[in-house]
C-alpha cells in the first residue's frame, strides 16, 4: 500500500513538473515569436533598416548573398522552433532570438530581439518546475517513510490484538518504539483499555471463584446432610430423590461455571499434541455398550487427524455430542462418525438418525439451557452442547448442526 | 487408618470426621492451615485430607512444605476449584489426589482408602503379576482371565476394568475413580455409562457361576470380594 501510494505521488510530481516546464516553454516561444513578428511588420512598414540607437534591444544584420551569417557572428546556439534562431552575443552576454527576413530587394536580413529578460523569466520558471519536482519528491519520500512507520505501527497493534484473541492472554501490551506520535498515543490508549479489561476480567474471575467457593461449601453441607439422612433411612425413596435433585443442581452449577471459565480464560496451558482419531475411538468405545443396549448401529471412519489441544476437554466435548446422539437416536437407529483431514484442518462429523429438526431449532442447539421440545422427556441440563461450543472455540474451531438424511449431523472443524 | 483433616468449615469437617469414624478410621481435625501443618509435621498419619482454600496458610503451601521436609504421606486435596488447571496445579504441588467440592462422602472414603492402601503397598510388596479373588484369577503377563479353571474372553478395556477392581479388591471403587483410572480421561459422563460397562463385564465373569464377584454398593460404586 505504502509503495503504491509513493509511486502514485511520484508520478503526479513528475507530470506536474513536466507541465510547468511545457507551459513555460510554450509561453516563452509564443511571446518571442510575437515580438519578432511585430518587429518585422514594423520593418516592412518603415521600408528601411531603422537606426539601432533608437531601437535598443534590437539587432539587424544584413546577410551575405547566400544567406550566410557574417564570419565574426556567433553561431546560433540552438533552434527553438522552426525559423527561430537563438544566440548569445559574447561581448554583452545578451541573448537574442532572431529570424531571417527577406526584404523587397531580395536582401536577407536577420532580425533579432533581445530576449535576455524573457529568457531569465523562462529559466526562472524552469527552475520552479525542477524545484517543485524535487520538493514533491522529498514530500513523497518523507511520506513513504511515515507510511512505512504507520503501517508498521498499525500492524503491531493488529498483531497484539490477534495474539490476545488467540491466546486469551490479557497481560499482553502493545509495544511501541515512539511515544510522542499519534500512533504511540493510540497504543497508549489501547494499552490503558487492556489494563481496564484485564482488571475487569480479574474481577469477574474473582467473583466466579467466590461464587464457586461460597456456594459450593453450603451445597456440600446440604448434600452431606441429605446423605446422612439417607444413611438413617436407606429405604426412603423421597430422600433418594432429594439427593438426585441436589446432584442435578450441583451438576448444572458446575457445568455453567466450567463453560464460563473456558470462555473467559481461554486457558491453553494443557494443550498438547494429540491424535484426535484415537481420542474419538476412545469416546466411541466408551459409549458403544450404551448404543448396543439400544440396538443402535455404530459405524466409524477415522482417518489420522493430529491436533494440538486439551485432551480432557476434547474428550468431554465429543462425549457430550455422542451422549446426545445415543440419547436421541431411536432404538434400532444408526450413528456414523467420521474424522477426515481437509485443507490442514480436521473435520469431524457425527450423524445420527433422529426426528428432523427445524432450522430455528438447529440454530438454538448450542445455546445455554436450550432444550428441544422432543428432548424434554430426557434427563439433561441443556448445557451439553454449549460446552461443546465453548471447547471448540477454545481450539479456534467451528461447530454447527444441520439436518441430514432424516437425522442430525454435528460438524466440527478443528 | 489414622487420618488428618485440615478444613476450615466446621460443618464439612464434622461431617467428614463422623463418616470416617463410622468407617473405622481415626481422624484428627485442624481448622486452620497453621494448626494443620503443625499436626502434620509432628504426628504420624496414613493419609491427609487438605482443603485448598484455608485461612492463614493455603492448602497447596501446606503440601509443598510437607514435601519439602521429605514427608511422603499421601495427600488428598479438597477444592472448590474444578478446572483442569486447578487440578494440575494441585497435583503438581505434591498432592496425590484431587477431589472437587461438593463431593459424595463415599467418593472421599473410597479415594482415601485407596491412597492409604497404596502407600502401604509401596513400602513392601513387589508388583504382582497374578491377581486372585476367590475363584477368579487374572494373569497380567499373558492377559488371561480364568474362573474355576474356565477361560473368560475379555476385551482390552474390560480387562483393565477388572484389573483395577481386582487390584483394589475388598475396596469400594467409585464410578469417577474408574473413569479416571481405567479410561484415563477426566470428564463428566452425562449418563451412567460406567454402569453399562460393569453390567457387560458382569455378564462375562458372573454368568453361569452361582456366586457373583462384582457387587454394587448403593450410592457409592462397586466392590470385588469373595
Amino acid at each position: 500500500m505504502a509503495l503504491l501510494f509513493t509511486v502514485l505521488c511520484g508520478a503526479v510530481a513528475m507530470s506536474l513538473g513536466y507541465f510547468i516546464n511545457y507551459f513555460a516553454k510554450g509561453h516563452f516561444v509564443q511571446s518571442t515569436q510575437a515580438v519578432i513578428d511585430s518587429e518585422i511588420k514594423y520593418l516592412d512598414a518603415l521600408g528601411a533598416i531603422p537606426d539601432k540607437k533608437h531601437n535598443p534591444g534590437r539587432l539587424y544584420v544584413l546577410l551575405g548573398p547566400h544567406g550566410k551569417l557574417p564570419e565574426n557572428f556567433p553561431q546560433p546556439a540552438k533552434f527553438f522552433t522552426e525559423g527561430l534562431l537563438v544566440f548569445q552575443l559574447s561581448e554583452t552576454r545578451q541573448r537574442y532570438a532572431a529570424r531571417i527576413h527577406t526584404l523587397k530587394e531580395h536582401h536577407k536580413l536577420l532580425v533579432g530581439v533581445d530576449i535576455t529578460a524573457m529568457a531569465e523569466n523562462f529559466d526562472f520558471m524552469q527552475g520552479i518546475g525542477v524545484a517543485s519536482i524535487v520538493f514533491v519528491m522529498v514530500v513523497v519520500f518523507v511520506s513513504f517513510v511515515i507510511s512505512v512507520f504507520v503501517v508498521d505501527g498499525t500492524n503491531k497493534i493488529a498483531e497484539t490484538a490477534q495474539k490476545i484473541i488467540h491466546t486469551g492472554d490479557l497481560s499482553r501490551r502493545i509495544e511501541m518504539k515512539f511515544r510522542w506520535d499519534d500512533l504511540g498515543n493510540l497504543a497508549n490508549v489501547l494499552n490503558a483499555l487492556l489494563d481496564r479489561v484485564e482488571e475487569l476480567m480479574r474481577g469477574v474471575r474473582e467473583v466466579s471463584d467466590n461464587i464457586a467457593h461460597d456456594l459450593r461449601t453450603p451445597l456440600t453441607r446440604m448434600r452431606s446432610h441429605i446423605e446422612h439422612l439417607q444413611k438413617l433411612q436407606p429405604e426412603n425413596p423421597g430422600i433418594t430423590k432429594l439427593l438426585q435433585e441436589a446432584d442435578q443442581i450441583l451438576n448444572t452449577f458446575a457445568a455453567l461455571l466450567r463453560i464460563s471459565r473456558i470462555e473467559t480464560e481461554q486457558q491453553r496451558s494443557q494443550f498438547t499434541a494429540l491424535a484426535l482419531d484415537q481420542l474419538l475411538f476412545d469416546v466411541l468405545e466408551f459409549y458403544e455398550p450404551l448404543a448396543e443396549e439400544k440396538n443402535i448401529q455404530l459405524s466409524r471412519h477415522l482417518q489420522p487427524t493430529p491436533i494440538h489441544g486439551d485432551r480432557d476437554l476434547l474428550f468431554q466435548a465429543f462425549a457430550n455430542v455422542l451422549d446426545n446422539a445415543v440419547k436421541y437416536t431411536p432404538a434400532g437407529g444408526w450413528i456414523n462418525i467420521s474424522a477426515t483431514r481437509r485443507d490442514e484442518r480436521n473435520v469431524i462429523s457425527i450423524e445420527n438418525s433422529a426426528e428432523p429438526f427445524t432450522l430455528s431449532e438447529l440454530d438454538k442447539l448450542f445455546q445455554r439451557f436450550y432444550r428441544a421440545d422432543k428432548s424434554r422427556s430426557q434427563p439433561g441440563s441443556g448445557l451439553g452442547l454449549s460446552l461443546v461450543a465453548a471447547v471448540v472455540s477454545l481450539h479456534s474451531g467451528q461447530v454447527k448442526a444441520e439436518s441430514y438424511k432424516g437425522g442430525l449431523r454435528i460438524i466440527t472443524i478443528l | 487408618m489414622k487420618l488428618l483433616l485440615i478444613e476450615d468449615d466446621r460443618e464439612v469437617s464434622n461431617f467428614i470426621a463422623k463418616g470416617m469414624k463410622e468407617a473405622g478410621h481415626t481422624i484428627d481435625c485442624a481448622y486452620s492451615g497453621k494448626d494443620g501443618l503443625f499436626l502434620a509435621t509432628t504426628e504420624f498419619y496414613d493419609a491427609l485430607i487438605v482443603d485448598r482454600m484455608l485461612p492463614e496458610l493455603d492448602g497447596l503451601k501446606i503440601v509443598k512444605t510437607l514435601r519439602g521436609t521429605g514427608s511422603f504421606t499421601p495427600v488428598l486435596i479438597l477444592s472448590a476449584l474444578a478446572e483442569v488447571d486447578d487440578r494440575v496445579s494441585g497435583l503438581r504441588s505434591g498432592g496425590d489426589d484431587y477431589l472437587v467440592k461438593p463431593f459424595a462422602f463415599t467418593e472421599l472414603l473410597a479415594r482415601i482408602e485407596i491412597l492409604g492402601r497404596r502407600s502401604e503397598k509401596q513400602q513392601g510388596e513387589r508388583e504382582e503379576t497374578r491377581l486372585v479373588v476367590g475363584d477368579l484369577e487374572m494373569d497380567l503377563l499373558s492377559r488371561k482371565v480364568r474362573r474355576q479353571g474356565r477361560d473368560i474372553e475379555l476385551q482390552s478395556r474390560e480387562f483393565s476394568l477388572l484389573e483395577y477392581m481386582m487390584k483394589n479388591k475388598g475396596q469400594v471403587v467409585t464410578r469417577t475413580l474408574l473413569l479416571e483410572q481405567v479410561w484415563d480421561y477426566h470428564f463428566d459422563p452425562q449418563t451412567n455409562v460406567i454402569d453399562v460397562h460393569i453390567s457387560r463385564l458382569r455378564r462375562k465373569i458372573d454368568k453361569g457361576f452361582d456366586k457373583p464377584i462384582i457387587k454394587t454398593v448403593r450410592g457409592a460404586g462397586y466392590i470385588i470380594e469373595t
